[in-house]
């Protein structure tokens, strides 16, 4: 029941991050959308590898390995968004995707 | 029971590292005291303004270097659960690992990343 | 022991990470005079990864639970390293960054070909995308960040994809090791056991895949990023990202999902088919070269889809022959962009380009007749292999498909060199020319050629990785 309860919370998180991702304009809240995609993956592993008792060490590993690389793309997506304000003077992603002829 | 004492000799050395770092640089460092240097301290920005001003770019920079790093030593811990298991090889991965931060570590150093002013 | 035999499995692997280290502090050292140095460095580390590459050819084994080093995936190891080697060339004037993030991506892509555990897996899609992030953002004008952007932004939303999958099929197996799953699934109806976790999953993953390859419901963001990035990393995208990509690909279906490759083989065949003709047909209408080849790299990957689709080992031979052929042609292509000018993509540019380049202008006629798949090149050697594997599994509405695909493919790539040599020229086009670019002309040029006159020798040794 437990079980099911947090995997169902975080499938809605990671559709929240998703929706969050493509669809707003501001950098850092699609920034935050996409550590909310990542963690919510993690909050599905941590919560599977509790049903493996002592054998889930594996799932809680990867839960680590997980938090680097979200730690990783935070900073590139931080060093873009320095990138952008010198460019533009915000960090709206609109501007950005516009296809210049 | 018995090996508490080794956690306890661990938390004397962190204890003694700890302080060893501050009360060294109060008796071997130079005191030039000024006015900026008098002032509260607030992570570098002069106090009393108003808080939505920009902020100097080396902010972030700063930022993202102590946020990688900070995260990869997260990596150490299963490491450190499993070095009495893989003895020579443990010494071997956590040297490569080490030495990967590193080198990283040197790169911003030499680029100019960690220069202040 | 078992962990020195493992080291001595993934020397190549090993050899090229010290060669990124170094490539960092070399990067350190070189002065603006000396910048030089690190493209020249870099270069000397992939040469050396390609000798260990070939010399340990044909020893197989399965390293530390996470990588499973075969032939076959020494072979993708080839169309990766040469990628990366002629794209070193194409930005030879880059910072020093850019070079030392080839060479991690180069790393990525060979650990990713070879990965049997979503632990690697993932860990190395990661080192290849951020790195191929970097390499788009080193272009710090509008256009670079926005394509930086771009893909930033889905390739992370792919890989949480692929995550959430891999943590779902977790929590079926409990173990990331592909071997072991496989196991698990040959032995109980995979639909019997928990269904809705692995379809969801399954789901995820290919979802992930799909924008890692471009494959069509996923295909937006290519021509976009190509257009915005420096042309070295377009092709860079082009061409190793599809290696490791497809070599992961045949790992994971036939490891994991082994034990249904007749629903495989027909869902890569649909997407392959499809794939192709959106490629196409959104490149007929390209005025911009480099959204052109960013099209044309969509079909690309349709044709080689379908090769896998089909499954054998000789077709999958094909596809790989078809693969290290297409990175020839495709970054030949790219080095006549890069000898252009990165701003001056669009097709105006390219009219009359015979009359003041003549040596970009021929160059460009004959990447163009390869990419198209006409004789003597080595594009139609490679069609015609992967066309009549189509034909030898008795697909024969699928090769008419494919053929048609082809023709159509044929007005696009013409187009350009019409221009060159048909029309007047209506801009000055000032081209560059320095010896790094004429080294990847040469070497695209000789390879084309040679693969399309004697590709014998090169399907041979490709054949000898699934018979030895």
């Amino acid at each position: 029941m437990n079980t099911i309860f947090l995997l169902s919370l975080s499938v809605v998180l990671f559709a929240i991050g998703g929706f969050g991702a493509i669809f707003r304009k501001n950098f850092l809240v699609v920034l935050m959308s996409l550590e909310l995609m990542l963690n919510s993956a993690n909050l599905a592993l941590i919560t599977l590898s509790q049903t493996f008792g002592p054998m889930g060490v594996e799932g809680q590993f990867f839960v680590l390995l997980v938090l680097i690389i979200a730690a990783s793309e935070v900073s590139i997506g931080l060093a873009l968004a320095v990138n952008m304000a010198r460019l533009k003077d915000k960090v709206d992603v609109e501007e950005f995707s516009k296809v210049e002829e | 029971m018995d090996e508490l004492w080794k956690l306890g000799i661990m938390l004397l050395i962190a204890v003694i590292l700890g302080y060893a770092g501050v009360v060294l640089s109060i008796i071997l460092g130079p005191k030039r005291p000024n006015k900026e240097k008098l002032e509260p301290y607030e992570s570098g920005v002069r106090p009393g303004k108003w808080p939505r001003g920009r902020l100097a770019v080396k902010y972030f920079l700063v930022a993202v270097i102590f946020l990688i790093f900070d995260v990869e030593a997260i990596l150490l811990f299963p490491w450190a659960l499993h070095v009495n298991d893989l003895r020579i090889i443990a010494a071997f991965e956590g040297g490569f690992f080490i030495l990967v931060l590193l080198v990283g570590y040197v790169y911003a150093w030499a680029k100019g990343a960690i220069k202040w002013l | 022991m078992n962990f020195v035999k493992d080291i001595y499995l993934i020397q190549p692997e090993l050899v090229l990470s010290i060669g990124v280290l170094v490539s960092l502090l070399v990067d350190i050292v070189s002065t603006k005079s000396t910048k030089f140095l690190v493209p020249i460095f870099s270069l000397i580390a992939l040469s050396i990864t390609a000798f260990f590459v070939l010399t340990n050819f044909y020893n197989e084994g399965e390293a530390f639970k996470m990588l499973s080093i075969t032939s076959l995936s020494r072979a993708f190891d080839i169309a990766i390293l040469l990628g990366a080697a002629i794209t070193t060339l194409l930005a030879w004037d880059r910072e020093g960054e850019h070079h030392f993030l080839v060479l991690s991506a180069t790393l990525g892509a060979m650990v990713l070909v070879k990965s049997i555990s979503f632990i690697s897996f993932i860990l190395s899609l990661e080192l290849f995308s951020f790195a191929v992030i970097g390499q788009i953002a080193l272009s710090k004008d509008l256009a670079g960040t926005g394509a930086a952007l771009k893909f930033f932004i889905l390739s992370v939303i792919a890989s949480s994809f692929i995550i959430l999958g891999a943590a779902l099929l977790y929590g079926i197996f409990g173990t990331f090791y592909f071997p072991k799953i496989f196991l698990e699934t040959s032995f109980k109806p995979i639909f019997q056991a928990k269904p809705l976790f692995f379809i969801i999953s399954f789901i995820l993953i290919f979802v992930g895949l799909a924008f890692k390859i471009s494959a069509v419901p996923f295909h937006f963001w290519t021509p976009d990023v190509f257009r915005g990035a420096h042309s070295s990393v377009a092709g860079f995208i082009a061409t190793v990202s599809k290696a490791s990509a497809f070599g992961f690909l045949v790992n994971f279906l036939y490891i994991i999902f082994g034990n249904v490759p007749y629903l495989w083989g027909e869902i890569l065949i649909w997407l392959g088919a499809i794939t192709m003709l959106v490629g196409n047909l959104a490149a007929l209408g390209e005025n911009d070269i480099k959204r052109m080849l960013g099209y044309s790299t969509i079909a690309h990957a349709g044709y080689i889809l379908v090769a896998f689709g089909i499954g054998t080992d000789t077709s999958i031979g094909a596809a790989i022959f078809y693969l290290i052929v297409y990175t020839l042609m495709t970054l030949g292509a790219f080095a006549v962009v890069n000898s252009i000018g990165e701003n001056n993509s669009s097709l105006e540019n390219y009219k009359g380009l015979s009359k003041n380049n003549g040596i970009q202008a021929f160059l460009l006629l004959i990447f163009m007749v390869s990419l198209a798949g006409i004789p003597p090149t080595a594009g139609f050697v490679g069609k015609f292999y992967l066309f009549s594997e189509v034909i030898k599994s008795g697909e024969y509405a699928l090769a008419i498909w494919a053929f048609l695909n082809g023709v159509i493919s044929a007005f696009y790539y013409i187009r350009p060199v019409f221009y060159a040599y048909g029309r007047e020229p209506k801009y000055e086009v000032k081209s560059a020319l320095n010896p790094a670019i004429m080294l990847a002309f040469i070497v695209g040029f000789v390879g084309i050629l040679y693969l399309g006159l004697a590709p014998s020798a090169l399907l041979d040794f490709i054949s000898s990785a699934f018979t030895h």
